[in-house]
């Protein structure tokens, strides 16, 4: 007798369908299961045949063949568990019922479906080849509630499920559809004080997607305001939320009580992270830190910390916007698109170009950081945001802290140079002026008269080489886009100049 | 006194401190100008008489740029570097004291006439000799301690072997100050003064800015500013000069500005050489 059970596979974050075949004939008792099973399906049977017996259900005592279609591709997950044993178990069926739905879920010894990764994402494909009836493990139900125009079927017990596919008993269908709305950050540029400087550089950074690099000593803010980065870009769109959401729950970081990512996401991976743990990696693919920072904010703290191997291998990802990884001739693919930032000291002791205290560095240690900070990783920083601590009547003085932006206040210019961008660039290659390359820029950032003559004794006066000087243009770019101006006017120019990236030359340095 | 000739006393608010910490300072000053500058930072600028073009020069730029900065340039007036040095400070547009080793009514060097006349218009003349004294060979190196005396430092900036700026070098170190020296070809007679200053341990000047540097006036003055610098720029240079250094966000608090307006500002200013930012921090620029 044959069975045929819908269900998924993923590889990255991308489901494909996969159909379980099951045979069950006379011969010598056995379980075989083919079709490049990874060793959490291959260990399956021995959950299966505990469930279906404790699930009150008789377990065949004859030759059984799994086939997992299709079989040329590598499988893995133990939501493989609910078809397998639902092929299993089931006798008496009607074939044109089972087609329209697809199984997902892990079993417990006792019968109960548990938990599983990844659910959303093996929901979406199963959706897009047209399945409408897609039996989820209870657990999951609020993460996968998110897809429209399915009917999600969360099933707490293996019985609930054999008796739903005979058609004897119905699972009520998950109806809570919750409507998302972002939550309200609790943090807000408005408890920064005293940086507003720095705050309208982080908007500039935000408004054009440049990834930016936050220079000053120990204790003047930097991580305060990366923080915040996410509450001044734009809101997550529907489809937004799903990418996001399915990244996470495919890293298994799905709050049991939260189970939709609605915020951008603020990753801050320790400066120790190995190269593997930052762009995703493992026998089987697993998303990296940027990948979970997708349409959010990658924050790297003490950039000069990190290791180069790491730093090198996000090059390629943050200009791409995506992870490639290849494991047994299949290449998984995750998204990556991030704003970058980045915080460094000064110096390794931090203390450089503070009077207060004595930059205890030698000038070979200057250098060697130095490097870093200028190293290959600096391609995709546009602008360095330099930072001084707030001094004590500046916290308390009133006149400031009353001006000070709020975010929703910074998040509406961002939404709306944002908005002019995707206009521009509708059609082209482009998506904001950060991902502009150098064609691009001659394109799109040319400054008037005046804004090109400042541009161009400023090339001179500041020796600036041709990487930070088409930088400059970048950000001249969405300094008039923030301004509402069509055209690029010198005092954009000047503002730009101000985020110019620096080389450490000297008077910077000592 | 006739002749817009005037006096103080050593015991006048007006007689400049640094003069009577020497030993013999004198006790009556004459005078033609404006005296108030004998309390402003001063500088001696000397040097002999017969000069090469090199010396001439060196004295004029050295002054003019002490002169920029708000230095008074003291000197004795004599031909040669003297006048050179004086010559400098005017056309900088700064004050100079001429110190005279006669009575004040009198020009020597008569070709001077001229000169004289300018510096009492735009600086000061003086002379501790009552009006009418005739110039005499023993009353010049008895006013050098006068202007070294006046002076924070002296520069020598040409002499020979014997010249009379070595006097007023060999004075100024016994008053504790400090003593720069030009060096000079070493095949040329008119340098073995200096030349001969340095190798005794006078301060070589290397460049035009050492000497400001010594004095501690390395940033960029007002007037500089003032040439180069629109409206709201002077605000921000102003506050730069009485804060220090400052930062953007402070120059925001100070002005009532936005940030991306005040960092545009300071950009222009960076690029017209006048401040300079590290860190987040702007500073006025070394000249």
């Amino acid at each position: 007798m044959l069975t045929r059970i819908n269900t998924a596979s993923l590889t990255g974050v991308k489901g494909y369908p996969v159909s379980v075949e099951a045979d069950i004939r006379r011969g010598m008792p056995g379980f075989t299961i083919v079709g490049l099973a990874g060793a959490t399906i291959k260990e399956a049977c021995g959950r299966i045949r505990p469930a279906i017996v404790n699930s009150g259900y008789v377990y065949p005592n004859e030759r059984i063949t799994i086939n997992l279609v299709p079989a040329g591709r590598h499988k893995e997950g133990s939501h493989f568990d609910l078809p397998v044993a639902l092929g299993i178990a089931l006798r008496e069926h009607d074939e044109s019922r089972l087609q329209n739905m697809a199984f997902l879920g892990e079993l417990s010894l006792d019968g109960r479906i548990n938990r599983i990764r990844g659910a959303l994402p093996l929901a979406m494909c199963l959706r897009e080849a047209g399945i409408k009836n897609i039996v989820v493990p209870a657990g999951n139900a609020d993460e996968v509630s998110i897809l429209q125009d399915v009917n999600i079927l969360p099933a707490g017990c293996f019985r609930q499920v054999v008796e739903h596919a005979e058609g004897t008993k119905q699972i009520s269908i998950y109806n809570v559809n919750k409507v998302y709305n972002s939550k309200k950050h609790e943090i807000d540029f408005s408890q920064v004080k005293g940086q507003e400087a720095a705050k309208r550089a982080v908007m500039t950074g935000a408004a054009g997607n440049h990834g930016i690099l936050l220079l000053g000593g120990p204790g003047c803010g930097k991580t305060m305001i990366a923080r915040r980065i996410p509450t001044i870009l734009p809101e997550l769109s529907y489809s937004e939320k799903l990418e996001i959401t399915a990244i996470y729950s495919v890293a298994g970081l799905l709050d049991e009580a939260e189970q939709v990512i609605d915020r951008r996401p603020f990753r801050a991976p320790h400066h120790t992270i190995s190269p593997a743990a930052l762009i995703g990696g493992g026998a089987i693919p697993r998303p990296g830190e940027i990948s979970l920072a997708h349409r959010g904010v990658l924050f790297l703290d003490e950039l000069g910390e990190f290791e180069s191997r790491a730093i090198d291998a996000m090059r390629q990802p943050a200009e791409e916007g995506l992870v490639r990884i290849n494991r047994n001739s299949e290449e998984t693919v995750f998204p990556a698109e991030v704003m970058l930032a980045a915080a460094a000291n000064p110096c390794k002791c931090g203390y450089l170009w503070d009077e207060t205290r004595i930059c205890r560095c030698s000038s070979r240690e200057l250098n060697t950081y130095r490097r870093k900070l200028t190293g290959p990783f600096s391609d995709r920083i546009d602008m360095h945001i330099r930072m001084a601590k707030v001094s004590m009547d500046m916290v308390a003085g009133d006149s400031i802290s009353s001006a000070g932006m709020t975010s929703a206040r910074m998040r509406e210019k961002v939404e709306a140079a944002r908005q002019i961008q995707k206009h521009r660039y509708a059609g082209s290659r482009y998506r904001d002026n950060g991902s502009l390359d150098n064609h691009g820029v001659e394109l799109f950032c040319r400054p008037d008269d005046e804004g090109s003559r400042l541009i161009a004794s400023a090339y001179d006066k500041f020796s600036m080489n041709m990487r930070s000087y088409v930088k400059v243009l970048k950000i001249s770019r969405t300094i008039a886009d923030l301004d509402g101006s069509e055209t690029i006017k010198s005092r954009h120019v000047a503002e730009a100049l101000a985020y110019r990236i620096s080389d450490f030359s000297e008077h910077e340095m000592r | 006194m006739d002749n817009n000739i005037e006096m103080i006393t050593s015991g006048q608010p007006l007689y400049p401190a640094v003069l009577k910490e020497i030993k013999d300072f004198p006790k009556v000053l004459f005078y033609r100008g404006n005296p108030a500058i004998m309390n402003e930072r001063c500088a001696a600028v000397v040097g002999s008489r017969k000069t090469t073009q090199y010396g001439r020069n060196t004295a004029r730029s050295i002054s003019a740029r002490l002169a920029e900065k708000q230095v008074v340039i003291v000197s004795g007036m004599a031909k040669g570097i003297d006048t050179c040095a004086h010559r400098g400070a005017l056309d900088a547009g700064g004050g100079t004291i001429a110190v005279l080793g006669c009575g004040i009514d009198i020009c020597y060097p008569r070709d001077n006439n001229g000169l004289k006349e300018e510096i009492e218009r735009n600086g000061l003349v003086i002379s501790e000799y009552p009006p009418g004294t005739e110039p005499a060979r023993y009353y010049f190196p008895r006013r050098n301690r006068i202007i070294s005396g006046l002076s924070e430092l002296t520069v020598v900036v040409q002499a020979g072997n014997s010249s009379g700026a070595l006097i007023t070098a060999e004075l100024a170190a016994e008053q504790g100050r400090e003593v720069f020296a030009v060096p000079g070809n070493i095949d040329s007679m008119y340098n073995i003064g200096n030349n001969k200053l340095i190798k005794e341990g006078a301060v070589p000047v290397t460049c035009i800015d050492d000497i400001a540097e010594a004095m501690g006036i390395c940033g960029i003055s007002r007037r500089e500013a003032e040439k180069v610098l629109g409206e709201t720029e002077l605000i921000i240079f102003s506050l730069l000069e009485n804060h220090g250094e400052m930062t953007v966000e402070e120059l925001c608090a100070h002005t009532g500005k936005a940030p991306a307006y005040i960092s545009s500002i300071v950009t222009v200013m960076e690029l017209k050489g006048i401040v300079f930012s590290a860190l987040g921090k702007i500073f006025i620029a070394k000249a």
